[in-house]
């Protein structure tokens, strides 16, 4: 024990044998006094304790602040949790504003976010926000941090949630804004964006973006040079050529796509009308679901040299006779050097689509089993 | 081969490609041209150097040849902390006990060992993962310090966590 704590605990020892010794009773502050150095010195014993007992406080605190870097980052309040656990947590957790960046709207009350907020200083924040729990006021305050986003999750089952929230992140200047998830469980007139939406996130690398109606709410402004990987699903099953017109705008800016995985349902349209090329160099993961779209970006895309592309997914169960053997051939000069080419079901396909798909099955099984192997669900081609 | 002496005069041969899982080993070993490498006493002497250096040592046997994390990455390195999922055999490798952990930790932080790190903290992270202060500190066999003002703020900062 170190020898301040001996020295307030001897000190303690002599006026407590002063107030025995003495005949009159000792005044209220006298006790006051003693019960506070009292405490203080129980405290500080039971600091020492933390650090003689427990191994995990003998860390030196560089290594201990590196624990709660590796807590679930779906479990914001971890960190809250762990700074209530003594005084060297507490004080090593809060004098890192790195970890306090973690928030989520789900799973915090404004109080919380608040909290957090101003325990992050000017580290990078990672938000996700949810329409129904985010206050205006927690919104201003992140608004007024814009600069400091690094990912947005933008989560909504109600449209008219679209203009009071997004839009004014969209308008922001987002320079640290690497990650962009926008979900939304309803359908949004496409009309409602701003031509500049999101066209001041000039560092986005990952855009993941998941919608009941045929919108892509990126401006046609904004350009992502250094994006890397690209998801959208629309769930409605008439997406406009115009909208996937305004996608491959956006695909063939981003000169640096290594994944894209789109699902996408545009009507049938035959001949092809979308009449255009865009040159993907970086590609290495295709994944596409089957739907007319699919025809549409296998005529329009320019796939980097043989060996370049590692993986193509083709995911769908409504394979028309003559559009699968069309994405086959198409395939087949794509695919020289790839990994591995995958037909797998999926989920958003409707439901009327399956006999056509049981029938491609059928077809293929007894005219070409050369390209393709069937494995109930799956089906797999490596090269 | 590389002959280490750890700080207790222990003696290991151990393969290059073994050795150079240790960030420190592989750029002292560079810089002074040399086959031997010496980590110093840790933290004063407070911890026994032997026992974890050979755990330290299996673990890089196990991973040779694996491919190092690049130092200049800050999104891998983001992206590496956020997974929590820790695969078997480092699972089996890493359930030791308390001390032996937090030594293991020790060791790869200053050997800068990066995915033993991040095995260990993903294992401290998930063994405090769900649980109220009051388990942690049972766990890690800490005692509640904090001053009665410490405890108020700590109460309200409980309230606002538990407010919908």
């Amino acid at each position: 024990m170190d020898n301040g704590i001996l020295q307030t605990l001897k000190g303690l020892n002599r006026d407590l044998s002063a107030l025995s010794a003495s005949s009159c009773l000792p005044t209220k502050d006298e006790l006051c006094a003693i019960e506070d150095q009292l405490q203080s010195a129980l405290l500080t014993v039971r600091s020492t304790k933390n650090v003689v007992i427990s191994a995990i406080n003998r860390l030196p605190q560089d290594v201990l602040l590196l624990i709660p870097t590796y807590f679930d980052p779906e479990a914001p309040k971890s960190v809250l949790n762990a700074s209530h656990v003594c005084r060297l947590w507490r004080s090593v957790f809060l004098s890192s504003p790195a970890l306090w960046g973690i928030m989520d709207s789900t799973e915090m009350s404004t109080s919380l976010m608040h909290l957090y907020l101003k325990r992050s200083g000017e580290s990078p924040l990672d938000v996700t926000l949810e329409t129904m729990t985010t206050t205006e006021c927690i919104q201003q305050q992140l608004l007024d941090r814009s600069h400091r986003i690094r990912s947005l999750s933008f989560e909504t089952t109600c449209s008219g949630q679209w203009n009071k929230f997004l839009q004014p992140f969209s308008v922001s200047a987002l320079p640290a804004l690497t990650d962009l998830w926008i979900l939304a469980d309803t359908s949004v007139d496409p009309t409602a964006f701003e031509p500049t939406m999101f066209s001041r996130a000039p560092n986005l690398r990952h855009f993941t973006f998941n919608i009941l109606g045929p919108s892509i709410p990126i401006g046609p402004r904004a350009t992502f040079p250094n994006l890397t990987t690209i998801s959208v699903e629309s769930r409605d099953i008439d997406f406009p050529l115009k909208l996937l017109d305004h996608l491959f705008d956006l695909l063939q800016s981003s000169l640096s796509l290594t994944d894209i995985d789109l699902k996408l349902h545009t009507p049938r349209v035959d001949p092809i009308v979308l009449h255009r090329r865009i040159t993907l160099p970086s590609l290495q993961n295709l994944s596409l679901c089957c739907s007319p779209t699919l025809a549409i970006v296998l005529a329009s895309i320019t796939l980097p040299p043989a060996g370049v592309v590692s993986r193509i997914e083709i995911r769908g169960g409504a394979f028309p006779h003559d559009l699968m053997r069309s994405i086959v051939q198409t395939l087949s000069t794509f695919i020289a050097g790839s990994d591995e080419l995958i037909f797998s079901r999926s989920r958003v396909v409707p439901l009327g689509h399956r006999p056509a798909f049981r029938n491609w099955r059928e077809d293929r099984r007894t005219n070409d089993k050369r390209s393709v192997l069937s494995h109930d669900a799956q089906f797999k081609e490596r090269r | 081969m590389v002959l280490l002496v750890t700080s207790d005069n222990k003696n290991f041969v151990v393969d290059r490609e073994v050795a150079d899982r240790s960030v420190f080993v592989k750029n002292t070993l560079e810089a002074r041209g040399l086959s031997i490498a010496t980590p110093p006493m840790l933290n004063g002497g407070c911890f026994e150097l032997t026992s974890p250096f050979l755990q330290v040592l299996e673990y890089c046997q196990h991973h040779r040849g694996e491919p190092l994390p690049t130092t200049d990455d800050a999104n891998a390195d983001e992206n590496r902390k956020r997974t929590t999922d820790i695969g078997e055999w480092d699972r089996k490798f890493i359930t030791v006990d308390h001390e032996m952990l937090f030594e293991i930790i020790l060791a790869a932080n200053y050997l800068d060992i990066k995915p033993l790190l991040d095995v260990g903290c993903k294992t401290i992270g998930n063994m405090v993962k769900g649980k109220s202060p009051e388990e942690v500190r049972k766990l890690f066999d800490i005692v509640n310090d904090f001053t009665p003002e410490e405890e108020a703020q700590i109460k309200k900062e409980n309230e606002w966590a538990e407010d919908p």
